[in-house]
């Protein structure tokens, strides 16, 4: 349209031309948003890193052992209620968490709830996650969607009658879960707050550290004083500061060197699930939050509880 | 003459079969002796490795680096040991060592050799004498061990270690 044009006066043209120029600021807003948004999402990416790297996230989702793809699900958890199969958590739309919104992740870990509203089986250490603040988890979120997705298609769990009945997660929710963030203890330094917060809410090393009762809750009188029969029919030791039963003889240094290299005071190295928990978490943490954790966990009472299996 | 032959042929067949039956005696015998020394060799790597360790945690500055070679070289030495350690039969009685050994082997043999080539990077690292970067490899030798021990060690009672 050139000037002069006897189009340029008419009213639906002023409006156009106004539209025109309300949707060229608008556009250059944008484009100058954009960047901001996107360094944005991507310091939630990074941050996200170190908590899925905290929670532990990849190895129950990944079944490394046939050589799986990250997050695609599939490793097989045996319990004594029988075997769980981990689902497909990468981005995937049709077979994954793709068409999940932040509300729905945020409650599938702090109430273990899916978006279909059935609960979810313990296995999933939402009793843990519970724990995590909004924030950590909508960075984990962000991390998680930044990811390669699989199209790989769910594995149903082999659980026995009447285990495998989804409402009765209610009830087990009323009588061993309990819902809601951390919260810091004031009389507590920043640092301890910092190492139970990672050993509790992300860590979740009470999930395999503490025994379960019949019903698979966990048994708070005896937190992380060992288990028996852990995960994987596995025993998982005693690691409350008790001398005899216990790690008592620890000091934070000896703590969180294990935590690095698996390596504990006696010349041995941690094996099983525990060199798993090393490689793909708590070795990958910064010397500060290691050392946070280690402080925290020899802070706990004291358990006398021997684990012993006769070899 | 031909029958001395067949004589012969025949104390022969019987003698190479005897000694089968020896050799085949001596691998299967006393599967418990194997699983005694390979448990003590581990013994000695443990004392080997915890003995870095001290240095690593800053606990002791009493380590130099040519000690630090030696307890190296000797790991790496134990680290060529460790699949003749293995042999079919040693899977049962008091043994921590899991079916996946004989089951994976490739995958064992490749955890043996990573124990080998980290702590030969270790001997290495010692003759330069940098202390931040000796820590950091004798952090990386714990974890060629722990490599090993996840997919092919049950874990053990505290007590025990
Ligand atoms: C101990 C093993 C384990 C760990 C650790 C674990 N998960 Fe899971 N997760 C599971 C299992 C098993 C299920 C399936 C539960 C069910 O079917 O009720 C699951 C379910 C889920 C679901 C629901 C998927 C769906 O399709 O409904 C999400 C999302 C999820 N996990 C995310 C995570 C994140 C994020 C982390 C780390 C913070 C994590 N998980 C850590 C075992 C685990
Ligand atoms: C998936 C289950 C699992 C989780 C999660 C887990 N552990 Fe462990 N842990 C084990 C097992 C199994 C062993 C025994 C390993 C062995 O002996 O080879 C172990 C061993 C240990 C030991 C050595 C104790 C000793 O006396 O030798 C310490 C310390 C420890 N874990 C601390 C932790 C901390 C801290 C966390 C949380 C960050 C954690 N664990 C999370 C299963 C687990
Ligand atoms: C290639 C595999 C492998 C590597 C590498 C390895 N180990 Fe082991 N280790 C084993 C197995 C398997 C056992 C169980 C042996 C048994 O009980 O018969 C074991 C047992 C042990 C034991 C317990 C011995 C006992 O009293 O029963 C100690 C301690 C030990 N290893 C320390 C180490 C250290 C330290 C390193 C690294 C310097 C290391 N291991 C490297 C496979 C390995």
């Amino acid at each position: 349209m050139k000037d002069g044009d006897p189009m340029t006066s008419t009213p639906a043209n002023v409006v156009l031309k106004c539209l025109a120029s309300v949707f060229a600021i608008a556009g250059a807003m944008l484009l100058a948003a954009a960047p901001a948004a996107a360094q944005a999402n991507a310091d939630a990416i990074k941050r996200g890193e170190y908590i899925f790297r905290a929670a532990d996230c990849s190895p129950c989702h990944t079944d490394t052992k046939n050589k799986g793809a990250l997050l695609a699900g599939g490793r097989a958890l045996p319990t004594p209620f029988g075997t769980f199969y981990s689902p497909n958590i990468t981005a995937d739309p049709v077979n994954g968490i793709g068409k999940w919104t932040d509300a729905d992740f945020t409650r599938a870990l702090r109430q273990g709830v899916s978006p279909d509203g059935s609960h979810y089986f313990p296995v999933f250490p939402y009793t843990s996650f519970t724990l995590m603040t909004d924030q950590d988890i909508k960075d984990l979120k962000a991390y998680i969607f930044s990811l390669p997705t699989v199209p790989l298609a769910n594995k149903p769990h082999n659980i026995g009658f009447p285990f495998n009945l989804r409402f009765l997660q209610i009830g087990w929710k009323m009588l061993f879960f309990t819902e809601g963030v951390y919260k810091p203890a004031p009389a507590k330094s920043a640092e301890w707050n910092r190492g139970a917060y990672l050993t509790e809410a992300l860590g979740h090393c009470a999930e395999c550290h503490t025994p379960r009762n019949l019903l698979g809750g966990m048994d708070r009188s005896r937190w992380m004083a060992g288990s028996i029969d852990g995960p994987e029919g596995e025993m998982a030791p005693n690691i409350t500061p008790h001398e005899a039963t216990g790690i008592g003889e620890w000091d934070d240094i000896d703590l969180a060197y294990m935590l690095k290299t698996g390596a504990v005071p006696g010349g041995d190295v941690v094996g099983s699930l525990m060199a798993e928990v090393i490689r793909e978490s708590t070795g990958k943490l910064t010397d500060a939050d290691r050392t946070a954790m280690a402080k925290y966990i020899l802070s706990l009472p004291a358990i006398d509880h021997k684990i012993e299996k006769p070899r | 003459m031909r029958r001395s032959l067949v004589i012969g042929l025949a104390m022969g067949t019987v003698a190479v079969a005897m000694a089968g039956i020896v050799a085949e005696a001596f691998a299967q015998a006393r599967p418990l002796d194997m699983i005694r020394y390979r448990q003590s060799a581990m013994k000695g790597n443990g004392g080997y490795l915890n003995a870095l360790n001290a240095y690593a945690k800053g606990e002791v500055t009493l380590v130099t680096k040519d000690t630090i070679k030696a307890y190296a070289a000797a790991l790496a030495g134990t680290s060529l040991e460790i699949p003749g350690m293995f042999p079919a039969g040693t899977d049962t009685g008091r043994t921590n060592a899991k079916p996946e050994i004989w089951q994976k082997n490739a995958d064992f043999l490749a955890a043996a050799k990573r124990l080998g080539e980290e702590s030969t990077k270790l001997a290495e690292v010692a003759t330069g004498g940098n202390e931040a970067a000796m820590k950091e490899q004798i952090g990386k030798v714990a974890q060629a061990c722990g490599g090993c021990h996840q997919p092919f060690r049950k874990p053990l009672p505290p007590a025990s270690r």
